[in-house]
């Protein structure tokens, strides 16, 4: 398509890039109130 | 074209009413919680208010506003009337009995049981039948939905039909799937239950069967949002589509992964097994996937549109798109919230965890950002855009439209996080009195509750500039020409060849066999067990 700009058609480096970053954002998130809140207070054993 | 206006225009017109009354109700409550003593504050007050706020918003709001969209978008995508208009208001109108049914029972004091109606807190007849009726209307409209579908592929042998209508389809197919249950916990238990032809209920079965439905809840109010993210957006954004197999491939792997997933919201219930719980939470693991390939997939194709405005670096794509646009802040702004949520949501399904958060006010924190932004607020968007268009006027007081997202986001920032913190120093959710009269470890969130108060006054401000707006365009706004309405093209063009996503009914088969899977076992297992049913209880 030749009216677009040449950068469109190329991967979406900034959406990897924030994808990506919200990954690892998230799996941090996650094991932080796993280790630093829940398994301090105690966690359910059976 | 959009053909049948005025019942998309009726539609949304409940949905928004709903809306402004449930708001007030929103407001009072989260100043209650604070404990700031208002005149009219009471417990029996208070509960009144979070069963009429959660119903109006979670239940009226959203299947009326998501019936508009179905009608507004099939009909503008397929450019064909509804195949049976007549039943088209039918529906309509059964909703609406139903509406006003649960509505009066609420407000008049005889159905204090919250929107999760759990037994043996015990409702008036009316609200189960409204709310019963609520869904039969509901069930309409998917069949005429289905209907002009069908219409439509008959005339089109093997031509993909547009996404918009691919998304409204998924939708149809799991609120289906979803309603099967809430009908038979209507139906065989708290129905005869609440006209006394039944002594007892079993609590617990009527909470499988009401999880059974409200997860996929969820999605039925998930999905149109979605379909608004993929095939509206990026258009108003000024960009294309990134994938369009991509986004069908999402609405797909919901119609199956939808259902076989409740058993995530009965972690602390006796009597489920601990194996069968462990399977739903990795369903509901697995379910996550479609939800970071839409943020994927939405992210890209505003990527898309940034690059078709110029931007050539990494970043600089996010400030070319435009953020004065009310639809596109809202649904930016949206998906912003939903990534919070998601995460928040990940610690709920976790089996463990969820001991941490369950019925706190974390809770309240993470639905709120979910349903209560992500879908909320998008639809507060779609309705800037779509209302101009059903009722043929400009868009009024358009200043209060472009702030009214962000204000949205400030309160909701202020409300939510408040609660997620305040949820894990173990303050309840559904709690009246916060304070718990004085008590020292209620004195320690209570600077929090005021937080949280201060982002509902916010999130009341501006639900009221999203009335006003919505009031103004109806009764004065400016009789002119509207845009048609127009769904976003894909990058790579529109799709000719049908793909197996394509073949909705082989995944509706999938989709049956996992739930079976899931669900048939416990059940049986339940209804084998001796059960003590409970008589009703109605504290206020
Ligand atoms: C106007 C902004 C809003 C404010 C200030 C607000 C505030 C509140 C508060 C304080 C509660 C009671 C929490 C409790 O006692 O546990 C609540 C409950 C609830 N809200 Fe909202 N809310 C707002 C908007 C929404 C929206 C847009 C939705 C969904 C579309 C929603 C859905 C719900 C639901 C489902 C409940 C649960 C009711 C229950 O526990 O039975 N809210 N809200
Ligand atoms: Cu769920």
């Amino acid at each position: 398509m030749s009216d677009q700009p040449p950068e469109v058609g190329k991967h979406p480096r900034g959406t990897m890039a924030l994808v990506g970053l919200y990954g690892v954002l998230f799996v941090i998130g996650w094991f932080a109130i796993f280790l630093l809140i829940y398994l301090p207070r105690g966690a359910v054993t059976r | 074209m959009i053909h049948n206006r005025r019942l998309a225009t009726a539609n949304i017109g409940v949905a928004i009413a709903a809306f402004g009354i449930a708001t007030f109700m929103a407001l009072m409550q989260s100043l209650s919680r604070a404990s700031l003593d208002l005149p009219w504050r009471s417990a029996k007050m208070y509960y009144l208010s979070v069963t009429g706020h959660g119903v109006l918003m979670a239940l009226v709001f959203t299947t009326f506003f998501i019936m508009a969209l179905g009608v507004a978008f099939t009909t503008s995508a397929l450019n064909r009337p509804l195949k049976w208009p007549r039943a088209g208001w039918v529906a309509f109108w059964i909703a609406v009995v139903g509406t006003v049914m649960t509505t009066w029972a609420i407000l008049w004091g005889k159905a204090t049981v919250l929107y999760t109606f759990y037994p043996p807190l015990q409702a008036h007849w009316a609200f189960y039948v409204g709310v019963t009726l609520l869904v039969v209307g509901s069930w309409v409209w998917g069949a005429v939905v289905i209907a002009t579908y069908l219409g439509w592929k008959k005339d089109n042998p093997g031509k993909p039909m547009p996404l918009a209508v691919y998304g409204i389809l998924t939708t149809i197919i799991v609120w289906y799937l979803a309603t099967v249950a809430v009908a038979s916990e209507m139906l065989f238990l708290l129905i005869p239950w609440s006209l006394g032809l039944k002594e007892t209920v079993d609590p617990l079965l009527a909470r499988m069967l009401f999880w059974f439905f409200g997860h996929p809840l969820v999605y039925f109010w998930l999905l149109p949002a979605y379909v608004v993210w993929y095939t509206v957006l990026p258009r108003e954004a000024g960009g294309k589509l990134f994938s369009d197999p991509l986004a069908r491939m999402v609405f797909a792997l919901f119609i199956i992964l939808s259902t076989p997933v409740g058993f995530h919201h009965q972690f602390m219930d006796p009597g489920i097994a601990a194996g069968w719980k462990m399977a739903h939470t990795i369903a509901t693991f697995a379910i996550l996937f479609p939800s970071f390939v839409t943020a994927f997939t939405v992210t890209a194709s505003l990527e898309v549109a940034g690059r078709m405005r110029g931007a050539t670096g990494w970043f600089d794509w996010i400030w070319k798109l435009p953020w004065n646009n009310p639809l596109v802040a809202s649904v930016l702004l949206s998906m912003i919230m939903f990534a919070v949520g998601g995460f928040g949501g990940a610690i709920n399904a976790a089996f463990g965890m969820n001991a941490v958060v369950h019925n706190t006010a974390w809770i309240q924190g993470h639905f709120h950002l979910t349903v209560g932004t992500a879908v909320a607020l998008t639809f507060m968007g779609t309705a800037y855009w779509l209302v101009p268009k059903l009722v043929g006027r400009d868009l009024e007081l358009s200043l209060l439209a472009k702030w009214q997202p962000y204000l949205w986001f400030v309160g909701m920032l202020l409300f939510s996080i408040s609660n997620h913190i305040t949820g894990l120093m173990g303050m309840p959710r559904r709690v009246f009195e916060a304070g718990y009269g004085g008590s020292e470890i209620a004195a320690q969130w209570s600077g929090l509750t005021l937080v949280s108060a201060l982002g509902g006054i916010l999130l009341f401000v501006s639900a009221s500039f999203f009335l006003l707006s919505m009031l103004g365009t109806v009764l004065a706004g400016r009789k002119a020409e509207q845009p048609p309405l127009e769904f976003a093209e894909p990058l790579e063009g529109q799709p000719t060849k049908l793909l197996v996503f394509d073949r909705v009914w082989a995944w509706v088969v999938v989709a049956v066999i996992l739930v079976a899977i899931a669900y048939a076992y416990p059940l049986a297992d339940h209804l084998a067990m001796e059960t003590f049913g409970s008589p009703g209880f109605k504290p206020f």
